[in-house]
């Protein structure tokens, strides 16, 4: 199943507290209920994967079909006391920003990671 | 690797003040199930193989009767030490006459650890001691397996030591020694699908048997 959308951070890199922003982009058009965007915290091995913590948006970045080139600023704050990412031997956590399409079926899903350093005091 | 123990008795990996996470409880969770499940096993095949012996001499074919009662014995004995080897699994044998003491047990990635060891009996203590600063990590894998009724997944938590470092030490009564935490090691994290703990660990190492061990958790912040 083909996702419909791209996420587009404007920076790669963030320290805790910073204002993670950037635009969601529809690559092609899909019929739709509506479209979320959250900011995610998530533990994984190459099987398995679980939200550690999750900040959403105030409501959905828009409802209704999507039509393919819209696109979607957002802006969300990365709680000050975020844990970093962190790599162990298999597994790792990352934060990342995890767009949904939500529709009749099976909803579709984009996940695009962003690399969170740890606090410098 | 690691040294295949689990330290997650009830959440003794973690020192006070910290809650074990999603992925510690589904396996302390499955252990407190499969543990007593098997235990009871155990206790139904020796109370039928005790039957089978006590009624043997009445029996149509006491022979037979005996053969089946040492089965079912044999079947306890093995049911019995499975049921120990799980409880152990989550229960590592702490050594008695080792004493440990870390300070702080709140540290940061960086930092430096103190660990005080008091060997209250030296003339037990064997020749191969350590004492060490180690990250488990706790990963969760899928592991297919096949029985009568076709393939099974089964989520299983593995260990591997993210970080570890061990030092000789001596047949003294009272040592300290200072461990850093690694930098770029992980810090401490209860996760759903992903864990790492860290714990100080002095170990008498022995061949061929279990090494008895003393283990202190402490908590790393990042």
């Amino acid at each position: 199943m083909s996702v419909p959308v791209t996420i587009h951070p404007e920076k790669d890199a963030y320290n805790p507290g910073d204002t993670v922003s950037g635009t969601v982009v529809v690559v092609e058009s899909a019929s739709a209920h509506q479209l979320e965007l959250t900011l995610e915290y998530r533990d994984a091995t190459s099987d398995y994967v679980g939200i550690a913590r999750t900040v959403a948006l105030a409501g959905p970045l828009t409802q209704g079909d999507l039509q393919e080139h819209a696109s979607f600023p957002f802006s969300v704050a990365l709680p000050a006391d975020a844990l970093p990412n962190c790599k162990g031997v298999i597994g790792l956590t990352t934060w990342g920003l995890h767009a949904q399409v939500v529709r009749t079926g099976f909803d579709a899903n984009m996940w695009h990671p962003i690399d969170v350093l740890p606090h410098t005091s | 690797m690691d040294d295949g123990h689990d330290r997650r008795r009830g959440g003794g990996h973690l020192p006070p003040g910290h809650e074990p996470g999603a992925q510690s409880r589904r396996v302390k969770l499955g252990r407190r199930i499969v543990g007593p499940v098997i235990g009871l096993l155990a206790l139904a095949a020796l109370g039928g193989g005790v039957a089978l012996f006590a009624t043997a001499s009445t029996d149509t074919s006491p022979s037979g009767a005996r053969v089946g009662g040492f089965v079912l014995v044999a079947m306890a004995v093995f049911f019995g030490w499975l049921t120990y080897w799980i409880w152990r699994r989550g229960n590592p044998r702490q050594c008695g006459y080792l004493r440990l003491v870390v300070d702080p047990v709140e540290a940061r990635r960086g930092d430096t650890v103190r660990a005080t060891l008091t060997i209250t009996d030296v003339d037990h203590c064997g020749e191969q001691l350590e004492l060490g600063l180690v990250c488990t990590e706790y990963w969760d894998d899928k592991v297919e397996s096949y029985n009568q009724y076709g393939e099974q997944t089964n989520r299983v938590t593995k260990t591997v030591d993210a970080a570890k470092e061990f030092r000789p030490a001596q047949r003294v009564a009272q040592q300290t020694m200072e461990f850093q935490v690694p930098a770029e090691s992980p810090f401490s994290y209860e996760g759903s699908a992903v864990s790492w703990a860290w714990h100080v660990s002095a170990v008498d190492r022995r061949e061929h048997h279990v090494d008895p061990r003393r283990d202190v958790p402490i908590w790393v912040s990042p």
